[in-house]
Formats: C-alpha cells, structure tokens, sequence
C-alpha cells in the first residue's frame, strides 16, 4: 500500500481533438472545405441544405447526424445531393456528434469531385458545440422563432463559431421578435462571430451565404 | 446530455494513466470544470459511478470536481472580471475586445490511490 497522486493536467476531450485535427488536415489536404451546422431542431438546416445545392455550382456532399431517422437524408436525397447518415441511436442515442464518426463516415465516402462537405449535426444547442468534429467553419443556425435570449442560454455553440445564420426571417412579420435584441445577444456573448440573414422560402440572403461558403475555400481553412 | 461522452474520455485518461503509473486501486479521479461548459455535476457523478466498474482498479474511485468560474481580462481597460452571465462584453468600460482567462476549463487534472 503506497498512496501515490499522479499528475495528468490534461484536457478531457483530448482523444476527440487529436482525430479532429487529423480530419480537418486530412479533407484541407484534399482541397475540400468542412461546413459544420449546429442548432436547435427545426431551424430549417436541411432546407438550406437543399437550397444551397440549387445555388453553389460546386461539388456538395452532406454527411447528416440523427439520432434515429434517415428523413433528412432522403429529402437531400432525393435533390440529387450525395449524402451520408450517420445514426447515433446504435451508438447509445448521443445527442452530438464525435471526430471518430466523422472518420469513419469519411473512410466510406467517396470525395471525388467533392469542394465543400457539409456535416449536419444532431439538433441541439447543448451538446454538439462541444466537441470538435474536424470541421473548418463551425455554423449555428437560429430560427427568428427561436426568441431573443436563445444565444444567452447556449453560449458555448455561439463561442465556437464563425458565423451564426440567422434563419427564416421571412417569418419576422408575423412575430414579436425584436430583431437588434437578438443581435445584441449575440454580440454579448461573441463581439466577433458574423450574422447573415436568411430565408430559404423568400430566398433572402443566401448570396451572402453562398459567399461565405466560396470564400471558405479560397482562405486556407483554419481551426 | 454530453455528460456521458465526457466522463467515458476521462476514464479512458485515468486508466491509461493509471495503467502507466501501476495503480491497481483508484480512490480519487480530480477534475476541473469550466461554467461555459454548461456540466451538471450531478450528472457527471451519476455517469461516472455507473461506468467505473467497466475499468479494472476503478471500483471504488471517487470524482471530485473542482469548477471554475468565467472570467474575463478586458483589453481595453485592464481590468479582470468575474462574470455571472456569460457575456463576453466587459463589465466596467462595455468593450468587447475581452479574452477568456478561465471557465474554459475541461480537465482531468489528477489521479490518487495505490499499487495493491
Ligand atoms: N418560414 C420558413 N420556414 C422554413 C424555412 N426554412 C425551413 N422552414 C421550415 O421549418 C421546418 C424545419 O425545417 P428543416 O429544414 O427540416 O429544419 P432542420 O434544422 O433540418 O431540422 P432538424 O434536422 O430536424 O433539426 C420545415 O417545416 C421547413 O419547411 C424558412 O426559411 N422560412
Ligand atoms: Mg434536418
Ligand atoms: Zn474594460
């Protein structure tokens, strides 16, 4: 019996940033930039999805994350976009997605032709802004149904990301919503993170986010 | 909801550390918990005495978490300041060119017990 205190001081999540790290260099290797969309559920993720692949003349693979349905897959599907379903129901019902699966998804797709790969996460605010899928951007997506102080109780998502959408603005009449509030909320809790404005059935602002998506490729993708 | 995930990459940690370092009996797994991470503790417990019986010289292992809260240092004026809302804006002069100094924190910091 020799009581002992071993020192480790390392971050838990250590595992999961290593594989992230070697997806994200592997896919900037093959000259593809990695979208990754987080949100609450129904933000309007795979609608834009879709839309986005009748606007970007670029090869577009999505790799989508449910814990149980492959409906979004179909809807993509049936767009004509190259999709990949990762369900998380056999893996214990996760609520986020991890570097791991995104590895292995990687191993059986085939990324010829492909510029940008979009990764759909699990809807939730929570627990996929946690963990670092190998992403190149990190998008949150929030609906104007969603309310003003949504970015206040999810800080962690509107932390680590590059851009937040701004969804279904064509909505906004029909709502009480205060629009600057919500902005500023954002502002709180990321003076720097950019907002774009959109709408996929009044088609508002997916220039700007087409842009976003071009200019990901042109800069060297970063962490 | 991520609690699980989270304390299934920590007993992977402690029991490669433990395996290295010869503990064959684990009293104590020591962490440090930032408040952006949104972790219930009580949570973290639960899952941690559910899953250490699946990693030998865990039975009786203990999780001790330390939390820690957000804190920020403002660019601006200098100043460091402890937030109880996570807004990154500083609290004494509203510049939001501010960097977190802590409450980021997701550590495994240590490992106690004895080799037999
Ligand atoms: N008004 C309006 N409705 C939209 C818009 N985009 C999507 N919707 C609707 O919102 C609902 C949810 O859209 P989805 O695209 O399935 O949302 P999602 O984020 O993929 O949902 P999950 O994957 O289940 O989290 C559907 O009924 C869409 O028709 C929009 O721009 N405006
Ligand atoms: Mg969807
Ligand atoms: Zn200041």
């Amino acid at each position: 019996m020799c009581p002992q205190d071993i020192k480790i001081m390392q971050r838990i999540l250590t595992g999961n940033d290593q594989i992230a790290a070697e997806v994200r260099a592997s896919l900037a290797g093959k000259g593809i930039a990695c979208i990754n969309l987080m949100s609450s559920p129904g933000s309007g993720k795979t609608t834009l999805l879709q839309k986005t692949a009748t606007k970007l003349n670029k090869g577009m693979f999505v790799i989508e994350g449910d814990i149980y349905t492959t409906l979004d897959s179909e809807r993509l599907q049936s767009a004509g976009i190259g999709v990949y379903q990762i369900n998380t129901g056999p893996f214990g019902g996760d609520c986020h997605l991890e570097a791991a699966w995104i590895r292995s998804a990687l191993n059986e797709i085939d990324l010829a032709g492909i510029d940008f790969l979009f990764i759909e996460n699990i809807g939730n605010l929570v627990c996929p802004a946690e963990f670092d899928i190998g992403a190149h951007k990190n998008i949150v997506v929030l609906s104007v149904t969603e309310g003003e102080d949504k970015p206040l109780k999810y800080p962690l998502a509107f932390r680590n990301a590059q851009l937040c959408l701004i969804s279904k603005v064509d909505l906004l009449p029909y709502l009480d919503l205060n629009l600057n509030e919500l902005k500023q909320n954002i502002k709180r809790i990321n003076p720097q993170l950019m907002m774009i404005e959109i709408s996929s059935i009044i088609e508002k602002g997916l220039d700007d986010w087409i842009n976003f998506i071009m200019a990901c490729r042109q800069n060297a993708p970063e962490g | 909801m991520h609690e699980a995930a989270i304390v299934r990459s920590l007993l992977d940690l402690a029991f490669q550390a433990a395996t290295k370092a010869g503990l064959s009996n684990v009293s104590s797994v020591n962490v440090m918990t930032g408040k952006i991470h949104h972790l219930v503790n009580e949570v973290l417990l639960l899952h941690f005495d559910l899953m250490k019986a699946t990693y030998n010289g865990f039975e009786r292992a203990v999780l001790h978490i330390e939390e820690k809260d957000v804190i920020i240092q403002c660019y601006a004026c200098g100043q460091t300041k402890e937030l109880d809302r996570p807004f990154f804006i500083c609290p004494n002069c509203e510049s939001p060119d501010t960097k977190l100094i802590a409450g980021d924190e997701l550590h495994i910091i240590s490992i106690e017990g004895s080799s037999t």
